[in-house]
């Protein structure tokens, strides 16, 4: 496959097609979203004739190991699933470790409630996936990827067979890629509804046919990872960002966001305001514009009460913040993370203390049971919070369940203990009277029976 | 034995004819039999041990593990109702409460008619629309605790209330 033959599918195409610009707002900057909603995603020729596998042949043909490493680490792109590691950083690690095989992984196991964008690209815009995750494996220099999709998201695993198919016809996987002496393939796995096998060790394990529980690192993945080799694991939103960087350049990603995170990111919005859906817009941008600005504000005759970001990893953000920046490292210091850029929004008829209670529940049910803070403690905080809710609660517990979450926050093996507690300390933080309310019997919003009279 | 169609149990049987001897195609083997048999059958269990050479003790593990493996026959259909953030602040507890009434069954039980199997999700990612439920590949949008009987009545055999 030369450049010649993509200008020629590009042009065949172009010649019959126009295609249009798409945005749900006009604030939005669609580096990434681009094709979303505008290219029929079982088509390879319409996503060629959109600049699509440019970049992966930039990569292999003007590029290098090196190169790409230092464009993406020049770009400034963090790791777009809650972790929010520099992606640059992440893929220079296998430079410097030697194998016979390595692998890299795309983690396309969106479990976090309220997050749907990877959905959204992997059913909208599957080839601009695939070419991330064929650069990727330039860089880290694995000749084998894995798509784990998740199971629950069916139309999703035909989108990405299709497309994977596609590419294989048009020489762009199996062997001699783009007849570049290069060779790369990649296999599906589903995974078969588990929210811990997001975790990258988890997944690993769960690939290999095993419980997807978490491994203890290090051995960090990059040194022994999938079957015992180096591994690299990206999210969907990053890769395809990587797609878009070395096609565009770093200086089109990093002239948007702020100081140490860069880029645009794509904000799923859901619950109570007006017009919820994704928006791709610059990091940096204020909960307070995002919710009232883009999404309209609240429900007809009803009040915002909090804002939840980043799901059942995340936490409360109180109306005092609303107004700084959403960026990774401000939301590390809040003890909340922006995760993957899931936004709900709740108003004055959601329980706060009801709704830790479902997280925690959520916590327990997909704990993979291996280290004990996250199985016990998790089980233990349920307990106590329901006598709360129930309105048995001492007004020692509001203390004894910061404790408890303290603990199992530093001493759980993986990131999946470690922010089950995230949504209750930052409710107990910011909103600490309503607990009070209920060990007093009573529901603000009516959801409870925490009354004296309910036995 | 148990009564396994001949035919699909075929189907298993060239399909596992790829994976042989091959341990991490397990999961893939648990989603074909899950597709052909609505569950993982003891028979088939033995014949991945056998084929892929690995232990009964691991299979099980790794069944038990994820919500989408099952030892129990699941029913004719299958319930994924979504109960993350989204349709939570939705009210998904009162279409929860609502459809386990109906059906007279907990979440990952299958109703006695075997019709109905419930299972929650988390989640569909389809939390613009929420409560989102999925029965077998039809996504159904915006489910309330009004309209959720009338969406399960399309699916029944006969009513459950009657």
């Amino acid at each position: 496959m030369t450049l010649n033959k993509l200008t020629e599918i590009k042009n065949s195409i172009l010649a019959n097609k126009k295609f249009k610009k798409i945005k749900n707002d006009d604030r939005e900057i669609r580096l990434i979203l681009k094709n979303v909603d505008v290219i029929d995603p079982y088509s390879i020729e319409e996503y060629i004739a959109n600049d699509g596998y440019l970049a992966a042949y930039k990569a292999l043909t003007e590029m290098n190991r090196e190169s790409i490493i230092e464009e993406i680490k020049k770009s400034g792109l963090r790791g777009r699933s809650g972790g929010a590691f520099p992606t640059g950083i992440k893929w220079s690690f296998s430079l410097s470790v030697e194998a016979d095989e390595k692998y890299i992984i795309c983690n396309a196991d969106e479990g976090i409630p309220g997050d749907f964008i990877d959905r959204i690209l992997l059913e909208k815009d599957p080839h601009a996936i695939v070419e991330g995750l064929i650069i990727g494996a330039i860089a880290n220099d694995a000749n084998k990827g894995y798509f784990y999709i998740r199971k629950e998201y069916l139309a999703a695993h035909k989108t990405i067979e299709k497309a994977i198919f596609a590419a294989r016809k048009l020489g762009f996987l199996g062997k001699n890629i783009f007849d570049q002496g290069y060779d790369f393939d990649i296999e599906i796995r589903i995974g078969a509804g588990s929210y811990v096998c997001g975790e990258e060790t988890a997944l690993m394990e769960s690939i290999e046919g095993k419980r997807g529980t978490s491994r203890a690192k290090p051995p960090f993945p990059a040194v022994r990872g999938l079957f015992g080799k180096p591994t690299c694991v990206n999210n969907v939103k990053t890769l395809a960002s990587v797609t878009k960087i070395i096609l565009n350049g770093a200086e089109s990603f990093n002239k948007y966001g702020t100081e140490n995170s860069k880029g645009t990111n794509i904000f799923s919005i859901s619950g109570k305001v007006k017009k919820p859906g994704f928006y791709e817009l610059p990091l940096g941008i204020s909960i307070r514009e995002l919710i009232f600005g883009i999404c309209q504000g609240p429900l007809a005759g009803k009040t915002i009460t909090s804002v939840l970001v980043g799901g059942p990893a995340g936490g409360f953000v109180s109306e005092d913040k609303w107004n700084s920046p959403l960026d990774y490292d401000l939301f590390h210091i809040n003890r909340t993370m922006l995760g993957a850029g899931g936004i709900v929004v709740i108003d004055e008829t959601i329980c706060i203390v009801d709704m830790c209670l479902m997280f925690l529940e959520f916590g327990l049910e997909e704990s993979c049971g291996k280290c004990s803070p996250c199985r016990y403690g998790t089980k233990k905080q349920i307990a106590i919070l329901k006598s709360i809710i129930e309105g048995k609660g001492k007004p020692e517990d509001l203390e004894e369940l910061k404790n408890l979450s303290e603990h199992i926050l530093s001493s759980s093996l993986c990131g999946l203990g470690m922010s089950t507690s995230f949504p209750l300390l930052s409710a107990l933080m910011n909103y600490e009277e309503l607990f009070i309310e209920h060990l007093n019997h009573k529901c603000r919003a009516n959801v409870c029976k925490c009354g004296e009279n309910n036995d | 034995m148990e009564n396994l169609k001949q035919k699909n149990f075929d189907l298993f049987t060239a399909y596992l004819e790829k994976y042989k001897k091959q341990k991490d195609a397990l999961g893939l083997l648990l989603h074909k039999s899950m597709d052909l048999f609505s569950h993982i059958p003891q028979e088939i269990q033995l014949i991945i041990s056998k084929e892929l050479d690995v232990s009964m003790a691991h299979i099980s593990g790794v069944i038990s593990f994820y919500s989408y493996f099952s030892f129990e026959k699941w029913g004719k259909n299958v319930i994924d109702l979504c109960t993350g953030t989204s349709c939570y602040v939705c009210d998904s507890k009162n279409v929860v409460k609502k459809v386990k009434e109906y059906l007279k069954i907990d979440f990952e039980e299958t109703t006695k008619d075997d019709n109905f199997t419930l299972l929650s999700a988390k989640c569909l990612g389809n939390c613009v629309s929420g409560v989102s439920m999925r029965i077998n590949d039809d996504l159904h949008e915006n489910v309330t605790k009004d309209n959720v009987i009338e969406i399960l009545r399309k699916y029944e055999v006969k009513p459950y209330d009657s």
